[in-house]
């Protein structure tokens, strides 16, 4: 980067090293990416990280934020009745970040927003009006553990899944049928249904509120 | 070099094994050689004399790792992985998590635990639908690698405490690999 086009001033310096949080907690883990790393990344003097945050923590907790919302507009979460399938299949890097956070136990840097798992939560209370709330959290986190797992381990279970090796017994639209049956388990799994009968491909009735499921 | 065959063999060995263990607390990418040899117990130079390259080292650890798993968890694969022993060692998923994050199937499409899975289905619903097999045993998958990874941040952000919930979300947690597991014929031990 020359020097003209360097991030200049408290916004633009902010900005930049915010950005740099988000798009280097896709790639490592939380304790691997040094203020250094940060500054570098976004184009700044390293003694600007401390100056404006007062240390890296704060970057990367401002990082995660940033990602949480640009994936929540790109869904229109604020305005959404409900999340869709599997939708994080498009934002891979939250999903990395949140993994990485997990396992190197940083969980706190994380733990901050989650829209989807808000969106979850108020479609599936309206839905369960009269059920445990804490049930209901229960229910909504195994799904939501089903869901970004899903998505970090596309790519260990995909491949498989359309592996033609005889063992499939000639089903020609394995891969496609698979992922209807992901749905049904999805939403077993935060109606707090059966999800080895949703397995199977029923779908279980659920009429307990004037909400749609 | 000169290398007694043996000697060879389980020295490759206790690479693999240490490639996993490290493997399982980090990314590969951030893995040296010379951590690889030091927890192995062995020569540095031998990294580079049985691997050719990272992805040459990281494709044997993933095979091991999946044969291994079938051997032991597995007992031979005649059962499927005890519900807590999945959900609780760090070598099953953080292994997992850590190849997923760094990509490193490539092409490689043997996954000797789901195939295993498959077979028990096979044998205990004969004739079954073959896509609920598929299906549920990738689910089941899924869920056990995914739980460790991800229940904590879940339970917080879901306003839930790890500690004095920790049971609840446990128990249901179980019940749905339990009802998976029945669905497709097959008996799980937690």
């Amino acid at each position: 980067m020359t020097g003209s086009d360097r991030p200049r001033g408290a916004v633009e310096v902010r900005e930049a090293l915010v950005a740099a949080a988000a798009r280097l907690l896709g790639t490592s883990a939380p304790e691997r990416i040094s203020g250094r790393r940060l500054a570098e990344e976004a184009g700044v003097n390293y003694g600007l990280v401390h100056h404006y945050f007062g240390g890296k923590e704060a970057v990367l907790r401002e990082g995660f934020s940033r990602m949480s919302e640009s994936y929540a507009t790109e869904q229109g979460l604020e305005t959404a009745a409900r999340v869709a399938p599997f939708s994080l299949l498009s934002r891979p890097d939250f999903v990395r970040a949140l993994a990485y956070a997990s396992l190197s136990g940083e969980v706190d840097h994380a733990h901050v927003v989650h829209p989807t798992l808000d969106t979850a939560m108020d479609w599936t209370l309206e839905a369960r009006p009269d059920d445990d709330e804490t049930e209901v959290r229960v229910d909504v986190g195994v799904a939501t553990v089903f869901h970004l797992s899903r998505c970090l381990f596309a790519s260990t279970v995909d491949p498989w899944v359309e592996r033609d090796d005889g063992i499939s017994d000639g089903v020609p639209d394995m891969a496609e049928q698979v992922e209807e049956r992901f749905v049904l388990i999805l939403r077993a799994l935060s109606l707090g249904l059966d999800p080895g009968t949703a397995a199977r491909g029923e779908r279980e009735p659920f009429r307990r509120s004037s909400v749609p499921d | 070099m000169d290398v007694d065959p043996d000697e060879e063999w389980s020295s490759r060995t206790a690479m693999l094994d240490a490639a996993i263990r490290l493997m399982s607390e980090r990314a590969p990418s951030t893995i040296t050689g010379r951590e690889l040899a030091e927890e192995a117990g062995v020569n540095y130079g031998l990294v580079h004399y049985y691997f050719e390259s990272p992805a040459d080292l990281l494709g044997a650890a993933r095979r091991r790792h999946g044969s291994r798993l079938v051997a032991d968890s597995m007992a031979g694969s005649i059962r499927p992985i005890p519900l807590d022993r999945a959900v609780s060692d760090r070598e099953i998923f953080g292994f997992a998590a850590h190849v997923a994050l760094e990509g490193g199937y490539d092409d490689d499409v043997s996954r000797p635990v789901f195939d295993a899975m498959l077979r028990l289905a096979a044998e205990a619903d004969p004739g079954g639908d073959p896509v609920h097999h598929r299906a549920t045993v990738a689910a089941i998958v899924l869920l056990q690698l995914g739980w460790p990874v991800f229940v904590e941040h879940n339970a917080r952000a879901l306003g839930l405490d790890p500690e004095a919930d920790g049971e609840l979300i446990r128990e249901r947690f179980f019940t749905v690999l339990e009802s998976l597991y029945r669905s497709i014929g097959v008996e799980v031990d937690r």
